[in-house]
């Protein structure tokens, strides 16, 4: 499950494109968080620390949220209250509509903590079945996600090993997989990357990417900020107990004074042209230009995707799982599979809504079966293919203003990659490193927040 | 290693392994049975001629043989009688083989049944190993001990290492297949049945349960080797019943505590709860699965111990008593039992219910007319006193009074004095028929240990018996059941103050307190009795394992054993703290207050009061002696421990619920 972190850009702007987040507004908010305020209290009553103040923001149905902060923001203790783990001072805190502690929005939920605390003695196949029978899974279905979610976490070669053996990483995967039992409508992460490595960081942001696809919604918190920026639909960022900002990514990442074009390797006179074509038409000139070299990220990707096609045996866990067939709508239960197809069969302008909205591949399902067509897209999945789709005539919208004189100046005169950063001002070129990843050809696209590209990932 | 071990332990529980050797065992079954039906069938053929054939006639007072070919003729007969002798001894051996077929199909059903168990409880190479180390190790050392041969150790040491052994092997067998099997039981995909198997895998898994279990295991097993052979029977059986079920019972309890506040507070600090009290897990769900889960694990242990100890007393039933030459069978041949015998089995090994003496009607007429003169008496004295400070006379006080007078002076007897005592509401022992136990306690004067009175127990239409007595000592005497009155089911006992027999006075007055006479006879048989005294520790293990855990809900693990055990030591003591507060000088001579025994006195009796019902039951303490816990107490306690476990499971429910786990420092 190396993941293939797409970097084509997208254009910026969505013109008459309605935003997702404004969309998503006109749902009913799945946590509800309304001036929420805890204070921690000694022995005595006295008030120690104001964890989290007067916090108040909503998380909608299919929403990635980011809860941002550096440590002892209160991240983590907004998630506890939202969990049932603490009890707010002062405020309201609601999950489905209801208080944390009900034991019936519990059923809908995944958490990770921000370590694994798991049982020591447990190994990790007994461990998913013991969290499965808290959940009332029957034994086919525990076995069936275990012997997925084992797989998905590259955990299954070290299965019958106690927890306690575990490195840090693995427990951390285990953890994962513990929060994914019960195929969560709602999944909440508390610092879900840490303790993982570059391969193990990529498989979960691409799990959530494809989770947040299939309409789950998502609250994570952490403070690695590339984790987030490349996942989240919208955010807050804490200080202090207090919320500091609250956006999409978009609004608070998106910089509208700059355009970076990427393409193959340029000798010094391409560039020289292009500087002074660019000077011609817009007045400015090159910030820089950089001859990026490889990351070190891609590099040890590399080096291990290499061991993995080489079967080299590891204690550790594997790299190579592929993402549980149920989290991705496939082989449904027996009873979910009769009542989808129940529903496919009573509301035939649903399917024909999503078969239209949805691209070949949704509709057909990851495995090409009508079975797992009628199974795959939920109703969510429809909205948000729909909402691809929208994004996608967004693109090409987008294309279509950009200058097509320079576009095709710059095209097909590239013998190398290269990329070029274009700044408001007038300064001359740095070399500046970017992500070419493996691409070899011509790349073009303006930077975006990873949010847009989530439906192409 | 231990991932070898793991790996043997996942191959043994593979459904296609069990498949394949049931499938051997059943084989393996059925060759048995079929090479034990070819033998029968041989055996029967050959049975007809299966008898001695006529010896020749001998002549009495032949002459010898006057050749030595005659000779040469005899000794080939002789030899021939004596070829089949030996014929009709083995027919006659595989007759009685023919004759016990149905045992051994019967033993090879049991083995075989045994073994798919085993298998299908995952436990087929476990055995196995159990089996190897019991054939490779222990059978050699006990062999070597009961051949009287010593390596390195003396022969005794080493066949007592033997036994210590392969008693931990059984033991150890025991214990995995009943959490084997407590496994499969709680297999259900529910959460207090899932968190239950939970502690139960924590239990066998963490060393720290681990070395209880282990301790417990020993113990059981070296028990037996520490038992002194030259001491009359029925005292090795208390001996073993008294350590055996104390030792054991007294072990468990403390895992009971100490998983159960572990199980919870360790969760808690390890913030390993965090996950599950995220998951669709009400309150009292997790603590009714902590509970069930260390109960599980209690009533297991309690379990393989209750069988090793039932079956080592019944092993040794079977060893001869003082005076016998095997089991059962006196020495003395005029004898019937020994005395050893007799009281192993019918006051020992039995559980026996007993009655007091009842007041004659004498005695009660006259307890009641003292009662009527008394309080006339008192309330005239009441009426003619004029300033009426005195409070008017209370009857139940006069007759608690009179009572004890009466009684004190119905239970005094005087030198060469006599005094009649009536047992009534024997008819049960006369129907058991078994012997009846007289019991008696005397006192007389400072009770010096040196002073040995003689008393005469005349039973009625019966013989005298002289005994002597240790004062102040429990004595006990045991009489045919035929001495009760058939018509009245009652006995009576005449009781001297001396040797009548001898002529023989004491010097001082004895008396007896008021249950220091009574009449015991057997009702049940050991092991109903076993089974009771099994079911009130089952019921004290069920109530401590919920104190375990509620005081794990809301305190640290030091703060929460700490407070368990001090619920478990009171409880188990409460009757000695009442003694000794009853005992304890609260005033000085002069009357003033001794102020710390006061404070003492005020903390104790609320503690010992509370308790009484729990230190009362001394199930142990009936076992030793032989003594039915009788049902109605049984019932009582099983009510009033099954309350007190619903009320700590609700407040402690009640508790967790309210927690905020998140803040939990396991400080």
């Amino acid at each position: 499950m190396v993941a293939k972190n797409s970097t084509s850009k997208l254009g910026s702007a969505r013109a008459g494109v309605e935003p997702e987040s404004k969309r998503m507004s006109d749902q009913e908010p799945l946590i509800a968080v309304q001036a929420l305020t805890k204070t921690f209290k000694d022995f005595w009553l006295r008030s120690r620390a104001k964890a989290v103040d007067n916090v108040t923001f909503e998380v909608r149905p299919g929403e990635i949220f980011g809860l941002l902060g550096p440590n002892g923001s209160g991240k983590s203790t907004i998630i506890k209250i939202m969990l049932g783990l603490l009890k707010q001072t002062s405020g309201r805190a609601a999950v489905f509509g209801k208080p944390p502690s009900d034991v019936a929005v519990k059923k809908r939920i995944g958490y990770l903590p921000e370590e694994s605390y798991l049982y020591p003695f447990l190994n990790a196949r007994e461990t998913l079945d013991y969290y499965g029978k808290l959940f009332k899974l029957d034994r086919a279905v525990r076995t069936r996600r275990t012997d997925e979610l084992l797989d998905m976490v590259g955990l299954s070669a070290v299965q019958y090993r106690p927890v306690r053996e575990y490195s840090k990483g693995m427990q951390r995967r285990i953890g994962l997989a513990q929060a994914l039992i019960n195929d969560p409508e709602l999944l909440i992460l508390d610092e879900p990357t840490s303790g993982l490595d570059p391969i193990g960081t990529r498989q979960v942001k691409d799990l959530l990417m494809e989770l947040g696809r299939r309409g789950k919604t998502i609250v994570l918190s952490s403070h690695l900020l590339a984790d987030v920026e490349d996942c989240v639909d919208r955010m807050v960022i804490l200080y202090g107990g207090k919320i500091q900002e609250e956006g999409t990514c978009d609004e608070l990442l998106d910089a509208h004074d700059r355009s970076v074009i990427e393409t193959g390797m340029l000798d010094d006179d391409t560039i020289a042209e292009i500087e002074r074509i660019v000077k011609l038409r817009t007045g400015k000139s090159i910030v820089s230009v950089s001859k990026p070299r490889q990351k070190l990220e891609d590099k040890f990707v590399s080096i291990v995707q290499r061991a993995i096609d080489r079967k080299i045996e590891t204690a550790g866990a594997r790299h190579d799982g592929k993402t549980a067939g149920f989290l991705k709508g496939e082989s449904p239960d027996g009873q979910q599979l009769i009542e989808q197809l129940l529903k496919a069969d009573a509301t035939p302008s649903f399917t024909a809504a999503s078969a239209s909205a949805t691209s070949a591949t949704a509709a057909v399902g990851p495995d090409g079966s009508v079975l797992s067509a009628l199974s795959g897209p939920s109703l969510t999945d429809i909205a948000r293919e729909k909402a691809r789709a929208a994004k996608q005539a967004a693109s090409v919208a987008v294309k279509a203003d950009v200058d097509d004189s320079v576009i095709s100046s710059l095209l097909g005169e590239g013998s190398g990659g290269g990329t070029l950063a274009q700044p408001p001002g007038n300064t001359p070129g740095n070399i500046a490193n970017n992500t070419p990843g493996n691409t070899s050809g011509n790349t073009l696209g303006n930077t975006l927040g990873n949010a847009s590209n989530r439906g192409n990932a | 290693m231990s991932e070898l071990l793991r790996k043997l332990d996942r191959w043994q529980q593979l459904r296609s392994f069990k498949i394949g050797t049931s499938i051997a065992v059943l084989v393996l079954a059925i060759i048995a049975v079929v090479f034990q039906a070819v033998v029968a069938q041989r055996a029967a053929q050959l049975m007809p001629t299966a008898t001695m054939p006529a010896a020749p006639a001998k002549v009495e007072n032949a002459p010898p043989p006057s050749t030595p070919s005659e000779t040469a003729i005899l000794a080939q007969q002789e030899q021939q009688r004596r070829d089949m002798e030996l014929t009709v001894r083995m027919l006659n051996e595989l007759r009685a083989a023919r004759l016990s077929s149905a045992s051994v199909y019967t033993a090879i059903a049991s083995v075989a049944a045994v073994s798919l168990m085993v298998i299908w409880l995952g436990l087929a190479l476990t055995y196995m190993v159990i089996l190897a180390a019991g054939g490779l190790i222990a059978g050699p050392i006990l062999a070597l001990g009961l051949s009287g041969r010593a390596l390195i150790l003396s022969a005794e040491s080493l066949s007592q290492l033997g036994w210590f052994m392969v008693g931990g092997l059984i033991l150890a067998a025991a214990f995995t297949a009943l959490v084997r099997a407590m496994g499969v039981v709680l297999s259900a995909s529910h959460p207090i049945t899932a968190i239950a198997k939970n502690v139960l895998a924590e239990a066998v898994r963490m060393k720290i349960s681990l070395v209880f279990i282990v301790l417990l295991i020993m113990l059981m097993a070296s028990l037996p080797g520490l038992l002194d052979a030259s001491t009359p029977l029925r005292y090795r059986v208390q001996t073993f019943l008294q350590y055996a079920t104390a030792g054991s019972f007294t072990l468990i309890a403390m895992l009971a505590i100490f998983l159960g506040t572990a199980s919870v507070c360790f969760e808690q600090r390890d913030k390993i709860i965090w996950q599950t009290a995220t998951k669709p897990v009400r309150a009292w769900e997790y603590v009714a699965g902590k509970w069930l889960g260390v109960s599980a694990v209690c009533l297991i242990l309690l379990s393989v111990c209750g069988l090793g100890v039932y079956m080592f007393t019944e092993y040794l039933r079977q060893q001869p008593a003082i005076g016998e030459v095997s089991a059962f069978e006196p020495r003395n041949p005029q004898e019937i039992l020994t005395e050893d015998r007799l009281i192993l089995e019918y006051r020992i090994l039995v559980g026996r219910t007993s009655e007091l003496f009842t007041l004659t009607e004498e005695t009660t007429t006259a307890i009641f007319a003292a009662v009527d003169k008394k309080f006339a008496d008192a309330e005239r004295v009441y009426r003619e006193e004029t300033s009426k400070t005195a409070e008017p006379p209370d009857r139940n006080k006069v007759i608690r009074q009179v009572r004890e007078e009466m009684l004190g002076q119905y239970l005094a007897i005087e030198p060469g004095q006599r005094e009649l005592y009536t047992f009534t509401q024997l008819g049960n022992a006369l129907r058991v028929g078994k012997p009846i136990t007289l019991r008696y306690v005397v006192n007389s004067g400072g009770n010096l240990p040196s002073d040995r009175f003689r008393i005469t127990i005349w039973p009625k239409n019966q013989p005298p018996m002289i005994r002597e007595v240790h004062l102040g000592e429990a004595m006990t005497m045991t009489l045919p059941a035929s001495f009760i009155d058939a018509e009245t089911g009652s006995l009576e006992i005449l009781i001297y103050n001396g040797d009548t027999v001898n002529g023989i006075l004491n010097p001082q007055t004895i008396s007896f307190p008021p249950d220091g006479l009574e009449i015991s006879f057997p009702v049940t048989g050991f092991a109903a009795n076993y089974t009771r005294v099994a079911f009130i520790n089952a019921l004290k293990l069920l109530f401590l394992s919920m104190i375990g855990v509620v005081c794990g809900t809301f305190l640290a693990f030091p703060v929460a054993n700490l407070v368990a055990f001090g619920v478990f030591i009171c409880a188990e003591s409460a009757p000695f703290l009442k003694e000794a507060v009853d005992n304890m000088r609260v005033e000085e001579v002069d009357g003033s207050i001794i102020w710390w025994a006061w404070i003492a006195e005020k903390i104790a009796l609320p503690i010992a009061g509370a308790f009484r019902f729990y230190g009362d039951l001394k199930p142990v303490g009936n076992l030793v002696e032989g003594k039915l816990l009788p049902s109605g107490d049984i019932a009582g306690a099983a009510i009033i421990l099954l309350s007190l476990t619903a009320i700590l499971f609700a407040a402690g429910a009640s508790i967790f619920r309210s927690r905020e786990l998140a803040t939990y420092s396991g400080q």
